[in-house]
């Protein structure tokens, strides 16, 4: 009796473990079984990952490297150079780039690449059924393409748009093969992708990994990817590290081999580690800023909008948040930014007391003594629209603490996902709202800053930027861009309509087994080509 | 025989009303993953409702529930409104993960739990006090602090176990202790209970009484105990197979709490419908099984309606 | 030793603390940037956060709150199971069995899961927490309701009133409701505890409302992001949750044994 029973509880229990077990073992067949693999931390799970479709940065991470584009900027000079184009032709009234394309290129399936294939991905990118957020607004004012014969085509535009070459080098641009873009839906596309480019995609696990195969027959990269040596990498796992605290954990314990967007104290302290190195990357693009409602009461008044630049203080938060590891951002674009205005540097310098004495001066009042300034009953409060990643709740908590010294309520309006700021930014009821984008040319800021932009968050409308901004990217001329740009920039920042917080910089992460990591002209993306390992062994 | 049909029976209805209930409550909120997601790109409504139309979130809601319901009986989970991956697939990439975890930690628990158990209730030295304290924490610390904590000592300071991924059995030491001693934690104290109880037993003491070895006396309790152990166990077996996502997030390992929240966060109804729908039919089954093991274990049991 | 006879008394310290500290610490919302990080000592007894706040105003004032949603989700629990058991009392018996199969469903569903489903329904924020928390713990009353009206129902009295005529509703609220109310009693300190965790979980994972008001939850999550250099950060919160929900497991064992005195 006392046997079965015995017998009955420890079946129970060695089969529960043997099914564990076995299980893992599953997990074990996927170990390392290659000494060319690296992992490589991403960041964040977007909720897709088709360039062609999603905006996420972080897709273009592994995909930089699955897909080539017609041109590529070079990280170094930042000058175009050929990618999968020879060469190109701008003709005279700037709405018509012939490019003449490179030959015997095939995709990773084998189809050839030809101009056929390029209006194939330039019919999927502005096709309205994929509604693709990113790809089809760098196009601009595009009207059409046409091919020219089996190496030629023609692309045309409404209207001259200086930013078409550096939209054309982005991976949101990349060439897919035809062949998989007919095989597969809009939706289903992003587990079968394939390229022309320097790494085969090989899967794709949504919350669990991505994983990347080197292509041996690639010969057509840019002029930067550096030749293929015996200790080059050739298989990259990526793995999803959502949580911020697992990070530099991976990093050290060599859980990953490269890792980016490690937290600010994390990376502080990996410079004492003899087993990790540090590699911050200035990402070129808007900073981390606030957009500010000129359309809505209290701020729409510009000298409240003005208090309230300049009642914070934003050294303190590059300080205690940033760990001094970014700048501070003065403007709408980051410095690294080409046609970036440095004489806004210093702008709104912090100065709680000025800041009060305007609002005073404005008729604002404490009359009930809450601490918060009032007029005709109305108290000063204001709602920020506040994201839940990057450390920007932390940010909009100091800025609350610093608003509230000079009489400003601040209420936070927390939303958990990028659908859910849309939500909230659609709804209207806002003041400030965080947001950045990330990208070389400032031609995004038509979005933000013109009155028919789709980003109009701020609601300013004005003839006078409205023409800077169009100017600028109608312009060919680097000057005359710079100077459009620089007016444009000033008068953003006189009408105080965003408040700019600091620099994106990237900090990222790499085990001194690798040498060190480069990365393209947007900053975020690796040169995953020429990765390769500081000490082989060979074997 | 009769009981188990209608064991079962019950169980198939249970499952039913609860794909039912989840369905309804999420198609009836305002708004989801992938309208915002076309929203955000500025999709024209003529999109957005051509899309959903192709996915049939157009239709009337009876309509959708019967859609549903037989796409269930055919083992279809549906597909994620984002990226149309079939929600099947998803629990299928993600289950090896969180049954290894899950199963682990129960073995950890059970086996652990009624060692601390019956040290708890049955040791005079200075083991019962440790023990009791073991239980005690087991139960009231959160598995963010331990596991934490776990990282922080065993993967940073002493670098013994690997802190975060899943891929070798390594990788599973460390999360699988840490859900395993909540779980060791509530076993261990209705065992301690348990055994208090039977040992102020009258046949127990009878039994002592006739000069049978502590060793053996031990046995005969812990027998005693064994349905209100196994029904412990199979509780907690029904909470670590559906709540591993804390711990999933700490230790960066991919599973099935990970998707649910991931899809929870993302308003995607299917995929969150999908994964609660499994952990309610493994929670149902475990019931099911631990009072089929129950029963057998103790005869008395059998006949309770 | 005075812990066994006075099992609650930890608790009510715990509480008492929290209820009353907030008026003699500091402002758990003012910041300090520059004095970010202090490890405890004279100035911050115990430490400070990446922000400069004083981490023995947050703790308490935090503890404090989440006493208060615990509490609100408990009242949420054993409300909604005296609702649902009133219900089954007044359903013909055939409904009954639908009713049972109801409420194992709801049973099936392990609490994380079920939480986030309801969180997901409320779109996050702080009362979606606490319905989702409370509503999560409301299955368990229902098994123990149900055992304990059965046991009940087999005393003599219950057959006793309704022979001389006594409605059900009656019957249930003059009867059966004294008998049970101590198991619910001890039910709803179990679910306060379970709430603490279940609050402390949703919050952990993202959900739940205000940012910078303190919670231990939250504090445990976002404190983690400074464990290696400053532990205190999330260590208060952390530990806090463990000793109040130890307390409260603790307290329960005395109450446990009186139910079982009561009923012999």
């Amino acid at each position: 009796m006392m046997i079965t029973t015995i017998f009955k509880r420890a079946t129970t229990t060695v089969l529960l473990l043997t099914c564990a077990l076995i299980v893992s073992g599953r997990d074990m067949t996927r170990a390392q079984d290659d000494s060319r693999r690296i992992v490589y931390g991403l960041t964040f799970q977007p909720s897709g990952f088709d360039p062609h479709i999603n905006a996420s940065s972080e897709l273009g991470i592994p995909l930089r490297s699955v897909y080539d584009t017609l041109v590529y900027r070079d990280p170094v000079s930042q000058a175009f150079v050929a990618g999968l184009a020879e060469s190109w032709a701008i003709s005279e009234d700037g709405r018509e780039y012939t490019f003449t394309l490179r030959q015997n290129v095939l995709f990773h399936d084998g189809t050839p690449f030809n101009a056929s294939a390029v209006a194939a991905n330039l019919d999927r990118i502005t096709d309205p059924a994929i509604a693709s957020q990113k790809a089809v607004f760098l196009l601009g004012g595009y009207a059409g393409y046409s091919v020219i014969d089996d190496r030629t085509i023609r692309i045309a535009l409404n209207d001259p748009y200086s930013p078409l070459l550096d939209s054309l080098s982005q991976v949101y641009l990349g060439m897919a093969s035809p062949t998989a873009l007919a095989a597969y839906s809009a939706e289903r596309y992003q587990f079968y992708q394939v390229g022309t480019g320097p790494f085969v995609f090989v899967e794709y696990v949504p919350g669990d990994r991505l994983v990347l195969r080197r292509n041996p027959a690639y010969v057509w990269g840019p002029s930067f990817y550096q030749p293929v040596g015996a200790n080059a990498v050739e298989t990259i796992e990526f793995r999803f590290f959502t949580d911020p605290v697992t990070r530099a954990l991976a990093l050290e314990s060599g859980e990953a081999d490269i890792m980016g967007e490690l937290l600010p104290l994390d990376a502080r302290a990996l410079n004492a580690s003899t087993e990790v190195s540090l590699q911050p990357e200035i990402i070129p693009g808007q900073p981390l800023q606030f957009l500010i409602n000129s359309a809505k009461f209290p701020t729409d008044e510009l000298v409240v909008r003005q208090a309230l630049l300049v009642g914070a203080d934003r050294e303190a938060i590059a300080d205690s948040i940033f760990q001094r590891l970014s700048p501070v951002a003065w403007a709408p674009l980051s410095a690294a930014t080409p046609y970036y205005n440095a004489d806004l540097v210093g702008a709104y310098a912090f100065d709680p007391a000025a800041a009060r004495d305007a609002l005073i001066g404005l008729g604002y009042s404490d009359s009930n003594n809450d601490g918060v300034l009032e007029r005709n009953g109305a108290e000063l409060e204001i709602r920020v629209i506040t994201p839940v990643w990057n450390a920007i709740p932390d940010v909009v908590q100091l800025l609350e603490a610093q608003w509230r010294t000079i009489g400003i309520r601040t209420v936070i309006e927390q939303v958990p996902s990028r659908g859910a700021l849309f939500e909230q930014v659609a709804a209207g009821d806002y003041h400030l709202v965080a947001w950045y984008e990330y990208g070389s040319d400032p031609a995004y800021l038509s979005r933000y800053f013109t009155s028919m932009g789709d980003l109009n968050w701020t609601g300013y409308s004005a003839a006078e930027l409205d023409g800077l901004l169009i100017e600028a990217g109608r312009q060919s001329d680097d000057n005359a861009r710079r100077s459009l740009y620089g007016q444009a920039q000033r008068i953003v920042m006189e009408q105080a309509l965003i408040l700019p917080i600091r620099d994106y910089v990237n900090l990222n992460g790499y085990r001194r087994t690798l040498n060190p990591v480069e990365f393209d002209a947007y900053g975020w993306f690796p040169l995953l080509h020429n990765l390769s390992f500081s000490t082989f062994s060979g074997e | 025989m009769r009981a188990i049909a209608r064991a079962l029976i019950d169980a198939l209805w249970a499952g039913l009303l609860a794909a039912s209930l989840l369905f309804l409550a999420l198609r009836a909120l305002p708004g989801d993953g992938l309208t915002h997601q076309l929203i955000e790109s500025g999709a024209s409504d003529d999109v957005i409702q051509a899309r959903r139309a192709s996915l049939g979130l157009d239709q009337p809601l009876v309509t959708q529930v019967a859609g549903y319901l037989a796409g269930l009986a055919r083992g279809d989970l549906g597909v994620s409104l984002l990226d149309g991956r079939p929600v099947r697939d998803a629990l299928y990439d993600a289950l090896p993960h969180t049954l290894t975890l899950a199963g682990l930690a129960l073995g950890v628990g059970l086996v652990g739990g009624i060692t601390v158990g019956t040290a708890a209730a049955r040791t005079q030295n200075a083991v019962r006090p440790v023990a009791r304290l073991a239980i005690a924490v087991g139960l009231s610390a959160p598995t963010a602090l331990i596991g934490t904590l776990a990282i922080v000592v065993f993967a940073l300071w002493l670098d013994w176990l690997p802190g975060s991924g899943a891929g070798t059995i390594g990788h599973i030491v460390l999360p699988a202790s840490v859900l395993g001693w909540h779980s060791a934690a509530a076993i261990g104290q209705v065992t301690a209970a348990a055994l208090h109880d039977v040992y102020s037993a009258p046949y127990l003491i009878a039994a002592r009484g006739r000069g049978l070895s502590s060793r053996r006396l031990l046995v005969h309790a812990l027998r005693a105990c064994a349905p209100t152990i196994v029904t412990a166990t199979m509780l907690q077996a029904g909470f670590l197979f559906g709540g591993t996502a804390i711990t999933e997030a700490i230790f960066a390992r991919p599973g099935v709490g990970r998707l649910l929240v991931d899809a929870a966060l993302r308003q995607d109804y299917p995929m969150v419908q999908g994964v609660a729908l499994w952990c309610a039919g493994v929670a149902i089954g475990a019931a099911l099984i631990g009072d089929a093991l129950s029963a057998s274990l103790d005869p008395r049991l059998r006949d309770v309606e | 030793m005075i812990w066994d006879r006075h099992r609650a008394a930890p608790l009510i310290v715990l509480v008492l603390v929290l209820l009353v500290a907030p008026y003699f610490v500091g402002d758990p919302l003012a910041t300090a940037p520059s004095m970010q990080l202090t490890p405890p000592g004279f100035a911050y007894p115990l430490g400070s956060d990446l922000l400069g706040r004083d981490m023995l105003a947050r703790t308490v004032y935090g503890g404090q709150r989440t006493l208060m949603s615990a509490g609100a989700a408990t009242a949420i629990a054993v409300g909604g199971a005296l609702c649902l058991t009133g219900i089954v009392v007044v359903t013909p018996p055939g409904g009954r069995r639908w009713l049972r199969l109801l409420t194992r469903t709801l049973l099936a569903l392990p609490p994380l899961v079920f939480g986030l489903i309801i969180v997901t329904l409320t779109s996050g924020g702080e009362w979606g927490v606490i319905a989702a928390t409370g509503l999560v713990h409301l299955a368990p009353y229902v098994r123990v309701l149900d055992t304990s009206e059965t046991s009940a129902r087999q005393n003599g009295h219950v057959e006793a009133a309704r022979a001389l005529g006594a409605g059900e509703w009656r019957v249930w609220r003059a009867h059966l409701l004294p008998i049970m109310l101590p198991t619910l009693l001890a039910q709803a300190g179990v679910t306060f505890a379970g709430a603490i965790l279940t609050s402390a979980a949703l919050g952990f994972l993202g959900f739940g409302g205000e940012v910078s008001a303190p919670e231990w939850g939250r504090m445990l999550y976002d404190g983690r992001q400074v464990l290696r250099v400053a532990p205190w950060v999330p260590l208060a919160p952390g530990v806090g949750i463990t000793l109040l929900v130890m307390s409260v497991n603790y307290a329960l064992e005395s109450g446990e044994r009186r139910v079982r005195r009561w009923r012999e």
